[in-house]
C-alpha cells in the first residue's frame, strides 16, 4: 500500500518539454504528490471558544450538554482528533460515536489561571470504522463532573493518511507503476486522472464550524444559544469573521461557499436569516422559517474571496473581508447554536 | 517558480488525451502536474475561527508585573501542520479584545510546537529571536475591537524540526497500527510586562494556514 509523504512534494512543471522524454522519476514524484493529497486531513471544526454573545458561559456540575457540528470529513479518513481546553475539577467527553472519556485519562488542567499550570489542550480521539465523504449532523457531549466547568475551546481535525489504498475510491497511486524503463500504461494514470476529477473536494475547507450547548440533560434548551428578537436585522457575532476561499480555475477572484445555521423558533413566531459578507447582505437570498423543533437550514450556495497567492498572507487586496449572519425575527424569539460554512466546489 | 504550479490555477483538458492507443506527451504532463501542485498550492486549513463576542464573553487574564516576563494568555489548538520542504511555514491571522480598564498592554501571537504538554514558554520576552511570533500589539482599547498589526506568522525550516510528533493510526480501516510521524502546532497567545497589572480579554480569533507559492 502507498505511503502517504509527511511533506508536501514538489515536481518541476519547468522540466517537462516538447519533444523531450519525461523520466520515471518525474512520474513518481506526481505518484507521490498525489498520495500527499488524498492523505491530508481536514480541519473540521476550527477552533473556537464556545460561548455567545450572550447567555450562559459556566456548565454546571452533574449535568451534560451536547454541541451540534456539521460533520463534513474526507472520504480517506480514519483518525480524527478533537482538541478541548475545558476548566474545572473533572469531565468527561463523548466524540461524536463513541463511548465517554474521563478527563482524567488525559492531561486536563484544573485550574487555567494558575501561573505555574497555564491552559493546556486535552486531545481525544474518534476512529471511524469505514470510509465516507458524506456531511452530516454530528453532536459532541460534555458532562460537567463534580464541580463546574468552563469550556474554553473545541476543536476537531483529521488525523493525515500513514498510507492510502490505490482503489479508485481512495486515490491512492502506486508509484512502483512508474519504474525506471517500464512502460507506462493508460492504466497506470487511471488514479491520477481521477484526482484532477476530485479537485472540488481536495483540499476543501471547512471555513466556519461554531457552536454553544443546545441541549442540557438531553432537552433542547435556551440558556446558551444566541437569541434574537424584533424586526429589524442583528449580527450573529459581535464582529464579523474574516473568510477566504480557494482558487480553482486560473483567474478566479470568487469561490462558493455554503452556509447552514442550527436554530429554532419559539412563542409562535417567525424568523428570517440573512449572510453578510464584506458588508453585502443581497446574495443569497434571506431564508425564513416558522416555529418548530431545533433543525439545520441552509442558505442557498454564495461566492465569496479567494485567497491571491501573489500576497504573502493571501489576502486579496490587502484587506479583511469579514462573514456574519443576521437575524430578524416577526414575533416569537429565535435561537441560533451552530453555524457552519464550507466550500462546495 | 520551482515546485509550485506555473499557472497558478487549475487547467482544463480533455482525459481523451490521455485515452488507450494515445501516448503521453510533454504537455499533458506538464498540465497534469500543473494541476496538482495548484491542488497544493491552493491547500491550507483554516486553523482558528473563533468569531467575536461581546465584551465580558471573551477570555480574561491578567499579566504579570515582574519585569520582561511573558504571561500565558491562552493555548488554542493543536491542529495539523502542511509543510514544503525548504519553505517556511505561514499562517495568516487576526486578534479580537480589548482591556477591561484603561492602560496600555503589549500582546503577543506566537506559534507553538505541540510536544508534552503544549504549556506555552514561560521566561523572559527574547530580543534576538522573533520566528514564529508577531510583533507587539499595543493594546489601549477597552471596547473590544480586531486589534491593528501584523497578519501573518512564519517559521523557519530551522524552527519546524520542534513541531514533529508522532501519532498511533491505523494504515486503513480497521487496519494495522502504524506510527505516524508528522508537523503539528498551536498558536499561543503571550501578555508582554506592565508596572501595574491589567486584565486582557480575547474576545476573537481567526488563523488560517497561507500555503501558496508566495515565497
Amino acid at each position: 500500500m502507498p505511503t502517504v509523504p509527511s511533506t508536501r512534494i514538489t515536481g518541476d512543471v519547468q522540466r517537462m518539454l516538447a519533444g523531450e522524454p519525461i523520466s520515471s522519476a518525474d512520474f513518481q514524484q506526481q505518484a507521490s504528490l498525489m498520495n500527499w493529497l488524498v492523505g491530508q486531513g481536514r480541519q473540521l471544526v476550527p477552533n473556537h471558544r464556545p460561548v455567545g454573545d450572550t447567555g450562559a458561559v459556566t456548565l454546571s456540575a452533574g449535568s451534560y450538554y451536547q454541541y451540534r457540528y456539521w460533520d463534513s470529513p474526507t472520504y480517506n479518513n480514519i483518525d480524527r482528533l478533537w482538541s478541548m481546553t475545558v476548566q474545572g475539577e473533572d469531565y468527561q467527553l463523548t466524540v461524536p460515536g463513541g463511548s465517554a472519556v474521563d478527563s482524567f485519562g488525559v492531561d486536563a488542567p484544573a485550574d487555567l489561571y494558575s501561573p505555574s499550570n497555564p491552559m493546556s489542550p486535552s486531545v481525544f480521539l474518534q476512529r471511524r470504522g469505514s470510509y465516507s465523504a458524506t456531511a452530516a449532523d454530528m453532536t459532541l457531549r460534555i458532562d460537567a463532573g463534580n464541580a463546574d466547568c468552563v469550556a474554553h475551546q473545541i476543536g476537531c481535525f483529521e488525523l493525515n493518511r500513514s498510507h492510502v489504498e490505490t482503489a479508485v475510491a481512495n486515490e491512492g497511486v502506486d508509484s512502483n507503476e512508474f519504474g525506471v524503463s517500464q512502460p507506462i500504461q493508460r492504466m497506470d494514470m487511471d488514479n491520477l486522472m481521477t484526482a484532477l476529477g476530485s479537485d472540488t473536494t481536495m483540499g476543501e475547507r471547512v471555513l466556519l464550524n461554531w457552536a454553544v450547548p443546545y441541549a442540557v440533560n438531553g432537552t433542547t434548551g435556551t440558556a446558551f444559544a444566541r437569541a434574537f428578537t424584533g424586526a429589524s436585522y442583528n449580527s450573529l457575532f459581535k464582529a464579523g469573521i474574516p473568510m477566504l476561499g480557494r482558487i480553482r480555475y486560473v483567474g478566479d477572484t470568487t469561490k462558493s461557499v455554503q452556509a447552514r445555521i442550527f436554530c429554532w423558533v419559539s412563542g409562535g413566531g417567525a424568523a428570517t436569516a440573512r449572510v453578510n459578507y464584506n458588508g453585502s447582505t443581497g446574495t443569497p437570498s434571506a431564508i425564513s422559517w416558522t416555529a418548530g423543533s431545533a433543525q439545520w437550514r441552509t442558505f442557498a450556495n454564495f461566492t465569496i474571496d479567494t485567497e491571491d497567492l501573489d500576497v504573502t498572507d493571501g489576502r486579496r487586496g490587502s484587506v479583511w473581508k469579514d462573514f456574519n449572519i443576521e437575524i430578524a425575527v416577526s414575533s416569537g424569539t429565535c435561537y441560533v447554536a451552530s453555524a457552519f460554512v464550507a466550500e462546495n466546489n | 517558480m520551482s515546485g509550485s504550479s506555473i499557472w497558478k490555477g487549475f487547467v482544463r483538458f480533455d482525459e481523451a488525451d490521455l485515452d488507450n492507443g494515445e501516448s503521453v506527451g510533454a504537455l499533458g504532463t506538464r498540465r497534469l502536474l500543473n494541476n496538482l501542485q495548484h491542488q497544493a498550492d491552493s491547500f491550507g486549513r483554516v486553523l482558528i475561527a473563533y468569531p467575536p463576542v461581546n465584551d465580558g464573553y471573551g477570555l480574561q487574564r491578567e499579566n504579570s508585573t515582574e519585569t520582561d516576563l511573558w504571561t500565558v494568555h491562552s493555548v488554542w489548538g493543536p491542529f495539523a501542520m502542511s509543510v514544503i520542504p525548504g519553505k517556511s511555514y505561514k499562517v495568516r491571522f487576526r486578534i479580537y479584545g480589548r482591556l477591561l480598564t484603561a492602560g496600555s498592554l503589549d500582546v503577543y501571537v506566537r506559534l507553538l510546537p505541540n510536544d508534552s504538554s503544549m504549556v506555552a514558554p514561560a521566561g523572559e520576552i527574547p530580543n534576538n529571536n522573533t520566528d514564529g511570533i508577531s510583533s507587539a500589539f499595543t493594546v489601549t482599547n477597552t471596547g473590544g475591537a480586531w486589534l491593528t498589526g501584523d497578519t501573518e506568522l512564519q517559521l523557519t525550516q530551522g524552527q519546524l524540526h520542534r513541531m514533529w510528533r508522532t501519532r498511533s493510526t491505523l494504515n486503513q480501516v480497521s487496519g494495522d497500527p502504524r506510527g505516524l510521524r508528522s508537523p503539528e502546532a498551536g498558536i499561543g497567545i503571550l501578555l508582554g510586562d506592565t508596572a501595574g497589572k491589567l486584565t486582557f480579554e480575547l474576545g476573537g480569533l481567526y488563523v488560517a494556514e497561507v500555503y501558496g507559492d508566495a515565497g
